[in-house]
Order: structure tokens, then C-alpha cells, then sequence
């Protein structure tokens, strides 16, 4: 007999992607990870700890479902807090940053500031008003362009850089 | 990292999916007309 869940709702916090183009197809990029997450499916967590040779010589042993909560494994996402810290970067070999709310399921680990799952799927997606590229790609092509996650997608009427502020006020 | 250190485990299965259904990622070509024989 399996284990009664803990909840029946998916949990939802806060982080940031960044956007990535290839093709012209917009798609929504972890922004520590090189992971691309898919529209249409949920994103399922792997363990990724130590880089690539790590976990080439890892193969060899057994590999562990992630997360688990001595790892450092996940799909992570916090509070708005926390996420406002990445969005404010320059985002490496991508287009933007956005923020968003994403829902979380399957097994999370609470941490002191945010949660490490093993399922996410964005549940909303806030473009600031600075995404794109100067002259080349306005926010409102960003935003057309991650509609095809089928979520929310709204503008924020600010920059990146200030997003969290005006998202929690 | 940033979201410090665990604190407990959960497990969520929620009733409803959270991924909605695909949206289609570009409108589908017009049918072609079939030439009249």
C-alpha cells in the first residue's frame, strides 16, 4: 500500500528563466542549469550534482531520484526574494530573463528559503519591459513567443532589474 | 546556495495536472482545394 500524499494541490513559488531562441522558437532556460524546460510536459528534476565528468563516472554506480535532501538536486524555486536576485543579471547566451511562478509537485524538499522538486511546470510568466533585444526583439515578441506554454503570460511594466519590486507591491 | 538548508520532505499529487493542454505552436496551413474534375 503506498503512502498518502502530503498535499493534493501543486505548490508554488517564485524563480527566474532565461529565454532562449533557437529557430525562432522561444523557450523558457534554467538559468544555472543548461536545462531547456518543455512546453507541453513537465519538467522532471535529475540529479546534476558535479558537472558533466562527474556524472559520466557516476553511471557506473547507482544514480538517486531527485531530489533527495542530501543532494543538492532539484528543480529549485523560493520566494520572490529570492528570485529577484537572478533576474537582475545579464543573462548568458539568451535572449532575456523572465520571472514567474511555477507550480511544484511530486517530491519537494522545503528548504530555509525556497524548495527543491522533482516535477515543475511554469504556472505564470511575467515579461519586464526590457526583455528582448535592443532594436532587433521587442518584449511583446518575448511574450508572444512563450504563450505557447499555455500559462499566463503577462508584461510587468518595469525592467528586469527592478520586477520584483513592482511584482510584490 | 540560496534557498539554504533542507528542512523536510514532501510528497504532492495533485488532482488536477498542473501542465495544461498544448497549445498548438502555430496556426494549422489552410486545407489545399482539390481541383474540380
Amino acid at each position: 500500500v503506498s503512502e498518502a500524499p502530503d498535499f493534493l494541490e501543486p505548490l508554488e513559488a517564485w524563480r527566474v528563466w532565461k529565454v532562449v531562441r533557437r529557430d525562432g522558437v522561444y523557450s523558457l532556460g534554467s538559468v544555472v542549469q543548461r536545462t531547456v524546460w518543455p512546453a507541453g510536459e513537465a519538467l522532471v528534476a535529475e540529479c546534476l550534482a558535479g558537472g558533466r565528468l562527474s556524472r559520466l563516472l557516476r553511471r557506473r554506480k547507482a544514480r538517486h531520484d531527485a531530489p533527495v535532501v542530501d543532494c543538492q538536486c532539484g528543480i529549485y524555486a523560493g520566494g520572490l526574494d529570492v528570485a529577484g536576485r537572478y533576474a537582475a543579471d545579464t543573462p548568458f547566451s539568451a535572449v532575456s530573463h523572465v520571472l514567474g511562478q511555477v507550480a511544484l509537485w511530486g517530491t519537494v524538499v522545503e528548504c530555509e528559503r525556497g524548495y527543491r522538486a522533482s516535477h515543475a511546470y511554469p504556472a505564470r510568466i511575467y515579461v519586464p519591459a526590457d526583455a528582448g533585444e535592443q532594436w532587433r526583439i521587442g518584449w511583446d515578441e518575448v511574450a508572444l513567443g512563450l504563450c505557447r506554454y499555455g500559462v499566463p503570460v503577462e508584461p510587468v511594466g518595469a525592467p528586469a532589474a527592478d520586477a520584483t519590486r513592482f511584482l510584490a507591491a | 546556495v540560496e534557498i539554504g538548508k533542507p528542512r523536510r520532505i514532501y510528497r504532492i499529487e495533485p488532482l488536477e495536472h498542473p501542465v495544461p493542454e498544448r497549445i498548438p505552436e502555430k496556426a494549422p496551413d489552410e486545407p489545399k482545394k482539390v481541383p474540380a474534375k
